[in-house]
Formats: C-alpha cells, structure tokens, sequence
C-alpha cells in the first residue's frame, strides 16, 4: 500500500529530474571568471586559429576542448552552483569570446 | 529530534539530488545531422571513435542554451554528455562512417519518479494513504 512518504518520493523524482535541466534562461558574460548567479550550467565560447585546447572550470569540475580546423568555434560546458566561481582556460592560439550562464529550471 | 520540516528538506535534498542523475535506459538515435525532440527529461549523449581515417569534429545544441562541439583525433575515443528536458530539441551533427554512437539516456526521476503507478496501484489496492 502506498503510503504519503511514498507519493512525496515519487512526486520528488519527477519534479526534481525537471529541476536539473537547462532552463533556455541565458546571461551573457565577457570575462573569464565569474560567480554563477544560481544553479546552473556555465558554457565557454571561444575562437581558435591553430590546434589548441579551450577549457572551463568550477571548484569541482572541468571540461576541455580541443580545437581543429582553424576557424572553428570551440564550446563546452560545466554544471555550477550557485556562489560558486567558474574560470576559463584556453591555449595562447584561442580567442576568448563570452561565457553564457544557463540558468536550471528549478536553478535558485 | 527532526522537526517534520528539517526531515521533509533533508527528503527533498537526497531524492532532488538522484533525480538528476542519468540513469542506464537509452535510446539510440541516427549519426549524421539531426534534430531530435526528447521525449523526456534527460541527457544527449555522444560517443566518437577514430579508426585510422582522418580526425573529426562534431557538434551538438539544445534548445536549452547548452552547445558542445569535440574533435575526436584519430584513433581515439571520447564521450560527452549535454542536459535536456523534456520537449526540448536537440540538433546534432555526428560523422557516420565512424565507431560512434549517439544517445538519449533519461534521468533516474523519469524512470522511478511520477504518480500514475502510484495511483493505480493504489486505487488497485482500494487503500488510503497515510504516513509511513
């Protein structure tokens, strides 16, 4: 038989799960580091004209890219906290071009 | 000893947490350029392997605002993974001709979340709720 405990679990998952997805919410910021304004995901957008690596980071994650046709946009992205402070790396062959934060659906 | 308020937060923060987590049900998509619509709350996922042809770059957007673009050099592998709910779109452009794959995987509170089951087996049961 199910109890409350059980309908307030389930109701939980789901609305949870919605919680942690990328709400189509976007700031733009031109510097390389920043303090997340809410829960998130912080996203790097750069520029690369030789083989190099562009990469973005929190306290507890990093993702990299690598670049390699010459011209080509390089883009990755990490989840973030809110208060927590993101920073971007990139070869000496990247331009550095903006770093969008994207904001959960239920992102406080 | 908890009040029903620390206990409820404390719920809520464990099973939030899970409920974001991928879980292991996916669903194999086309390689090649895409658009996909998920059909639930979930994750876009790619995996790229080289053989001994030329390197190659692929991308991945959603309508969520996430993007990702990879090079895969050759005879290498690698994996990414982008968030996405359900309704948003996805368009993905991932070689063929390749050792790769690309998937949606559903987050473990799609799976295990929801009332319907609930409900019925409840309404089954002819029961009535109460606290546990």
């Amino acid at each position: 038989m199910a109890s409350m405990k059980d309908y307030l679990e389930k109701a939980m998952l789901r609305l949870g799960s919605r919680g942690a997805m990328p709400g189509e919410r976007v700031i733009t910021y031109s510097v390389e580091t920043f303090v997340a304004p809410g829960d998130g995901y912080a996203e790097c957008h750069a520029l690369g004209t030789e083989n190099d690596f562009l990469a973005i980071h929190n306290s507890t994650f990093q993702a990299v890219t690598w670049l390699s046709v010459p011209g080509c946009v390089m883009i990755c992205h990490v989840p973030i906290k809110k208060g927590e402070t993101c920073t971007v790396g990139k070869g000496s062959n990247v331009k550095f071009d903006c770093v969008n934060f994207v904001k959960s659906f239920g992102g406080a | 000893m908890p009040t029903l308020k620390a206990e409820f937060e404390r719920m809520a923060q464990v099973v939030g947490s899970r409920a974001g987590m991928p879980s292991g049900q996916e669903i194999d998509l086309p390689l090649g350029e895409h658009v996909y619509t998920a059909p639930s709350d979930g994750y876009m996922c790619v995996f790229a392997g080289m053989n001994d042809s030329a390197s190659q770059t692929f991308l991945l957007g959603t309508s969520g605002g996430l993007n990702l673009s990879h090079w895969c050099p050759r005879r290498a592998t690698i994996g990414v993974a982008a968030p996405i709910a359900k309704g948003q779109t996805s368009d993905y452009s991932v070689p063929s001709g390749s050792a790769s794959k690309v998937f949606f995987l559903k987050t473990l509170g799609v799976l295990r979340g929801g009332l319907k089951r609930l409900i019925k087996k409840a309404f089954c049961l002819g029961g009535c709720y109460g606290f546990a």
